[in-house]
């Protein structure tokens, strides 16, 4: 058995009954709104809603943790966190970025010595990250993670 | 965070609540101290610019 509701616009929407021999409750919410969907059909499944849960962004805030130049940390958050740094470095005409899980990745540059160079990068879930440069010493002014 | 070096002299940082234990491993724990003694001490090595694409 099934349940049409016919639309005033020639449309219908139709309420299917499952093929199973159990019964099952489906309840509907105790407030105003709708359900959006991208087309004319569409199923919002759990695997959804958890990538979007673990979108970077998602549940985050902008911190300020300790950290130190030529340590290696761990995102072992569950989600991809966006690292900003800015340094400076001893020497110019340098670059400067993260080591993130053995692949140097490059971001920012200094062109004199003692300059500073912002970068932001993405860190992925269960990676590994420590600033890198290709020359000079460099010192933190500011580290913060979208975590 | 807690601090840790591998035979290589590279340097961990962990966080203390124990939620990274399972990623310390042989590791030595070590100082603050001895950390930034280690990092002091490495040689700076200067790489052109026109080398690092063949990186």
């Amino acid at each position: 058995m099934s349940l049409v509701l016919q639309s005033s616009g020639g449309g219908q929407i139709t309420i299917q009954e499952p093929a199973t021999a159990s019964n099952f409750t489906q309840n509907l919410t105790a407030v105003s709104g709708n359900i959006v969907t991208t087309g004319d059909s569409g199923t919002i499944t759990q695997g959804m809603l958890a990538t979007e849960a673990s979108s970077i962004g998602v549940g985050q805030t902008w911190q300020s943790p300790s950290r130190a130049i030529g340590t290696t940390y761990t995102n072992s958050t569950g989600k991809p966190i966006t690292v900003a740094v800015t340094v400076t470095c001893t020497s110019g005409f340098t670059v400067q970025g993260l080591i993130i899980n053995g692949a140097t990745v490059y971001a920012g540059s200094v062109n004199a010595a003692t300059a500073a160079a912002g970068f932001s990068l993405i860190v992925p879930n269960g990676a590994t990250y420590v600033t890198v440069t290709n020359g000079g010493t460099l010192s933190i002014v500011s580290w913060a993670e979208l975590r | 965070m807690k601090l840790f070096k591998t035979q290589d002299n590279q340097i961990f940082a962990y966080e203390l609540d124990g939620s990274q234990d399972h990623l310390i491993g042989d590791k030595t724990p070590i100082t603050q101290e001895e950390a930034d003694a280690i990092i002091a001490s490495r040689p700076v090595i200067e790489v052109p610019l026109n080398q690092l694409g063949a990186k």
